[in-house]
């Protein structure tokens, strides 16, 4: 037996709306490759293909006028488990959520539904979505479909590796500094992540607020459009969201002449790896762009920068798993005790670094050098990035350092494994819109993503653009 | 200077027991990772960086919501929670 | 050798939290129902569910903006949401959602009324009040009903010197709050919570004292006992030589006694940073300058015009301390009545009728429109002012209309003059003597002989009247 192909979203909606595909058949086939991978690839905490297919069948039966399918109806999508979903467990792949199911949709999740869209399952993730690999998971690592023994890449490794082996068509993610594009880069697959505020975070537990974005794992720049054009757009129930609507996008797959793409000097000059820049350059050169060298010394320091800011905020944000209202409870005699106790049990050990280091960060004494240094360094980032964006529409670089590591390679060494961000934390702290996509050549047989950053706002701009660039 | 030896007094703060294995280890790592951020500090750097749109205000028009706290937590009685006492 | 008290200077700043008049709540849109079932009126957002996200309301910012403007401060056109970590069963996001660096406004003051003292006002923002817990010895329950409910917290400089001022700044806080329908203010209810801190210096020395804080004063009259036993205790220790540790005291109403709480909670890192859940509140300088128009008048300038308008220091000071009778008061000067009936009616003799009846305004069966009435029958002469009284004693009684009362009870006053004659014939002829003494030039008589008339007539008749009908008989007989 082997995978059964999937279609992507742009086909399958075709299928159905014309009536050659039945939902109920394609959750049958996720249905096959879930029995076939899933208990080696570990992509999902939990599953839902009986009320799938369920939906799917009511979808199938439903006859809508001709051409007036909704965008979504009857596309298996899968969720990462930190998007709360209405009366289904939510545990942000953590031992302190044990048992708390979801009261209520994420903003994404309504609009998913309210377009037709099928809930296959909650996909596995790093805990509370920290990390890089998903190895941190409290259900057990992600193993990457194309090599077994290789990460997915993370966090939403979950999210990559189901649409990788067809365990769903496609997938959201989030991605707080590359935790869509990095797995996405991995697993051969598209990853985007919109301008901070395009998608409302309302249901997206959060790790570190102004970071986090929810983003689509598909398989063609395409279907990350309509997944993000579905999810896209203001909310009342996120207060940061942008107030206005995204722009109609229109990808006819052309590249536009003139366009002007920058590599940014200092990052590869870094990259140790010539393949990955050749991999990553090399489409451009063939298809006639010039890559005009932009310097922007301050993306050196991006990762402390990132991590010092993520870190605080994570060390707030996780303060609300107390075992009093919800979650694991750690009883001990005084409440005190029950806390510290609770906490302990119900994190795993890359979550207490960083509430560590977080709480250290804004501790009295230590703000000034680290929280405040790291917000006034996003400022001089965001800024730098604004002068790049007067000279060049978009900038180039590779997603990730390297490519799929295996597992157990990098997860001893947590400095290590920070520094595999650096090519997609810079772009997360400067709140600008930014995808991978897989590059055509391959490095040791594994995909690399070819990252493309845009201004702030831009996304239709990047979309029409990354979708041009995957047809070369 | 070194993190290692706050780590006692920043691990009460954040309410996390931990034992002395990862007291000590956590201690050794930080001070290297301290160390590699602190390169930050030697950039000289102003402003701060502000979502470009103001709060939005809701209207004061209250609104019920369904949410039962039994499928929240077993810790409760008589409609509250229940926890330890505070002075234990 | 001058005394103890006036070796040392008191120094005093406060802080008051409070609750604003919303529907609902701060953050999210669960109604504001304290008294509910417990955690009822809760949501994923005021419960710090995983996922959720705070909805700032606008009525809060509004109000806020009213109390900021009333005190006299700046409201700053761009301020900030920050986060205030601790951990609490009560605060179940691990944070309090407040206003650190950029509050909603700053550099305000208010006057203590009548004490020649203007208190400078710090800072008033906004920010979310916890839940309640219920202890035990054994457990502890919590409540979020209250969660989430908005607050204004409003810090004074430290201004105050004595207790008695410490009083009347709260006082006169309170009043202007529920002046401007801000908050009812309630302290009983918690709706006002005050927190003062105290410190004591021996005066001319330039070092501020080792500040004491208070909490849980449920009343005025713990703020007062409390503030004055932090001084004593000052004080006192300054005099042993004592060292002064900064201590946060809870209020023992009980006990009358200041209770210590743990040092560890006292010594509190809140690692307050930037709430990144919101952005910046940035106001229109004309939606500051709108409510601004619509401030009522506040209290000092209605105090500064009663007081033109003839009404006694004493009464104003009896308004100012209890808005209800104040509403009712101005209410009477609406309706028609003076300063002076209006005073008189009501400060006198409605709180008398009420003192002996023991009741408050709330159970006091008289509403405006009658008592006006009333005034209104007393001015037109169609009642006496003895009259009056025995019917405004019936109409608390009763809770009937002032004419009907008065109908029905007779107490109409006799402008028959026939009759008022027949009454005057009958007195003069039962009293020769006091008529014969009249008669020979002492006039001063005739209060008597009116006075007999009076009683015969249950004093419902207008004495000048009757007056007149003695002194015309008896000249007739001359």
């Amino acid at each position: 037996m082997s995978m059964k192909e999937l279609p992507t979203i742009a086909q399958l909606w075709f299928d159905l709306d014309t009536g050659a595909a039945k939902a109920a058949d394609v959750i049958a086939l996720i249905r096959e490759n879930v029995a076939l991978y899933e208990k080696d690839i570990n992509a999902y905490i939990n599953l839902y293909l009986d009320e799938a297919e369920e939906l799917a069948r009511s979808q199938d039966s439903t006859r809508y006028p001709a051409g007036k399918t909704p965008d979504l109806a009857g596309i298996p999508i899968a969720i990462k488990d930190n998007i709360c979903v209405k009366g289904k467990p939510c545990t942000c792949a953590s031992n302190i959520l044990k048992g708390f199911v979801a009261p209520y949709d994420a903003t994404v999740i309504e609009r998913l539904n309210a377009r037709g869209a099928i809930l296959v399952g909650k996909t596995n993730l790093d805990e509370f979505a920290m990390g890089a690999s998903t190895e941190t998971s409290a259900f057990g690592p992600v193993r990457n479909p194309l090599d077994p023994e290789r990460v997915p890449g993370g966090s939403s490794g979950g999210s990559a590796a189901a649409v990788r082996y067809g365990g769903a068509v496609a997938a959201l993610g989030s991605d707080t500094g590359g935790s869509v594009r990095q797995p996405a880069a991995f697993s051969g697959l598209v990853g985007f992540r919109p301008s901070y505020g395009r998608v409302s975070r309302w249901g997206l537990v959060a790790f570190a607020s102004s970071l986090d974005q929810i983003g689509p794992i598909t398989r063609t720049v395409e279907d990350a459009a309509l997944i993000y054009s579905v999810i896209a757009g203001p909310d009342p129930r996120d207060s940061t969201t942008y107030p206005q609507e995204p722009e109609e996008m229109d990808l006819t797959g052309e590249l536009k002449r003139g366009v002007k793409v920058g590599i940014i000097k200092e990052f590869f000059a870094e990259l140790a790896d010539e393949r990955i820049s050749e991999a990553v350059q090399t489409p451009f050169k063939e298809a006639g762009i010039d890559l005009i060298e932009v310097s922007m010394p301050e993306v050196r320091y991006s990762i402390s920068g990132y991590y010092l800011l993520a870190f605080s905020e994570v060390s707030s944000n996780l303060a609300r798993y107390d075992g009093i209202r919800y979650g694991l409870r750690v009883s001990k005699l005084g409440l005190r005790e029950t806390y510290s106790a609770s906490r302990a049990q119900g994190f795993g050990e890359e979550i207490k670094r960083r509430i560590l280091m977080g709480t250290f960060g804004l501790s009295a004494g230590y703000i000034d050098a680290y929280y405040n240094t790291a917000l006034r360094y996003r400022a001089a980032l965001a800024k730098a990035y604004e002068k790049a964006f007067s000279q060049v529409d978009f900038l180039l670089s590779p997603t990730a350092p390297t490519v799929a590591y295996k597992l157990g390679e990098k997860i001893h060494d947590p400095l290590e494994m920070y520094l595999g961000d650096i090519y997609t934390a810079s772009n997360a702290l400067a709140a600008l819109p930014c995808i991978s996509i897989p590059a055509p050549r391959k490095v040791d047989g594994l995909p690399v993503g070819i990252q493309l950053t845009a201004s702030r706002y831009q996304d239709a701009k990047l979309l029409e653009f990354a979708h041009a660039v995957e047809r070369i | 200077m070194s993190v290692g030896k706050q780590i006692v007094k920043v691990a009460d703060l954040a309410r996390l027991d931990l034992t002395e294995k990862e007291t000590e280890r956590f201690g050794a790592e930080f001070d290297k990772i301290l160390a590699y951020f602190s390169e930050l500090q030697e950039m000289k750097m102003e402003g701060e960086i502000l979502l470009p749109y103001p709060c939005p205000r809701a209207p004061d028009d209250p609104s019920s919501c369904d949410i039962d706290i039994e499928g929240l937590s077993r810790h409760l009685k008589e409609g509250y929670f229940l926890i330890p006492p505070w002075l234990a | 050798m001058p005394s103890k008290e006036s070796r040392y200077e008191v120094i005093i700043g406060i802080e008051v939290h409070v609750q604003l008049n919303t529907l609902s709540k701060m953050f999210c849109r669960c109604e504001v129902d304290v008294d509910a079932r417990p955690n009822t009126k809760v949501c994923p957002i005021c419960l710090g569910l995983p996922g959720a996200l705070p909805q700032t309301n606008d009525t809060a910012v509004k109000l806020g903006i009213k109390a900021a403007l009333a005190l006299g401060c700046k409201v700053n056109l761009e301020s900030r949401w920050a986060r205030k970590h601790y951990f609490s069963p009560d605060l179940p996001k691990g944070y309090q959602i407040t206003q650190y660096d950029y509050p909603l406004a700053t550099g305000g003051s208010l006057d203590l009324p009548g004490m020649k003292r203007s208190v400078r006002i710090r800072r008033l923002h906004l920010e979310e009040d916890a839940g309640k817990l219920i202890h035990s010895s054994r457990e502890t329950l919590v409540d979020f009903n209250r969660c989430g409910v908005p607050l204004a917290e409003i810090v004074s400089e430290p201004d105050i010197a004595s207790a008695l001022q410490a009083d009347a700044y709260l006082k006169e806080l309170r009043l202007i709050l529920r002046t401007l329908g801000v908050s009812d203010a309630e302290m009983e209810r918690g709706h006002f919570r005050c927190e003062p801190n105290i410190s004591v210096r021996p005066r001319g020395q330039e070092e501020m004292g080792v500040r004491s804080e208070i909490k849980n004063l449920n009343s005025f009259k713990a703020v007062r006992e409390g503030v004055e036993r932090a001084v004593e205790d000052q004080i006192a220790w300054l005099e042993q030589g004592k060292e002064i540790v900064q201590t946060t005291y809870l209020w023992d109403e009980k006990a009358r006694e200041l209770r210590p709480m743990r040092v560890k909670e006292t010594a509190a890192d809140y690692r307050y940073f930037p709430e990144p859940d919101l952005p910046p509140l940035i106001l229109e300088q004309s939606e500051i300058d709108e409510i601004k128009e619509s401030l009522p008048e506040l209290p000092a300038a209605k105090r500064k015009r009663l007081f033109k308008e003839g009404l006694s220091k004493q009464d104003i000071q009896v308004l100012s301390q209890e808005p209800e009778w104040e509403d009712y008061f101005l209410n009477l000067l609406e309706k028609g009545a003076t300063v002076k009936e209006a005073s008189t009616w009501l400060l006198n003799e409605a709180r008398g009728i009420m003192a002996e009846r023991r009741e408050g305004l709330e159970e006091f069966k008289v509403p405006v429109e009658e008592m006006v009435n009333l005034i209104m029958l007393l001015r037109s002469g169609e009642l006496t002012r003895p009259a009056a009284k025995g019917l405004l004693e019936a109409m608390a009684e009763k809770g009937r209309g002032a004419k009907e009362l008065m109908t029905r009870m007779d107490l109409g006053a006799v402008s028959d003059s026939g009759f008022l004659e027949k009454v005057a014939r009958k007195i003069i002829d039962a009293n020769p003597e006091p008529v014969q003494r009249y008669r020979n030039g002492k006039t001063g008589v005739i209060g008597f002989l009116v006075g007999q008339c009076m009683k015969e007539l249950r004093g419902k008749a207008d004495p000048n009247a009757v007056r007149e009908a003695l002194s015309t008989l008896i000249a007739k007989e001359d």
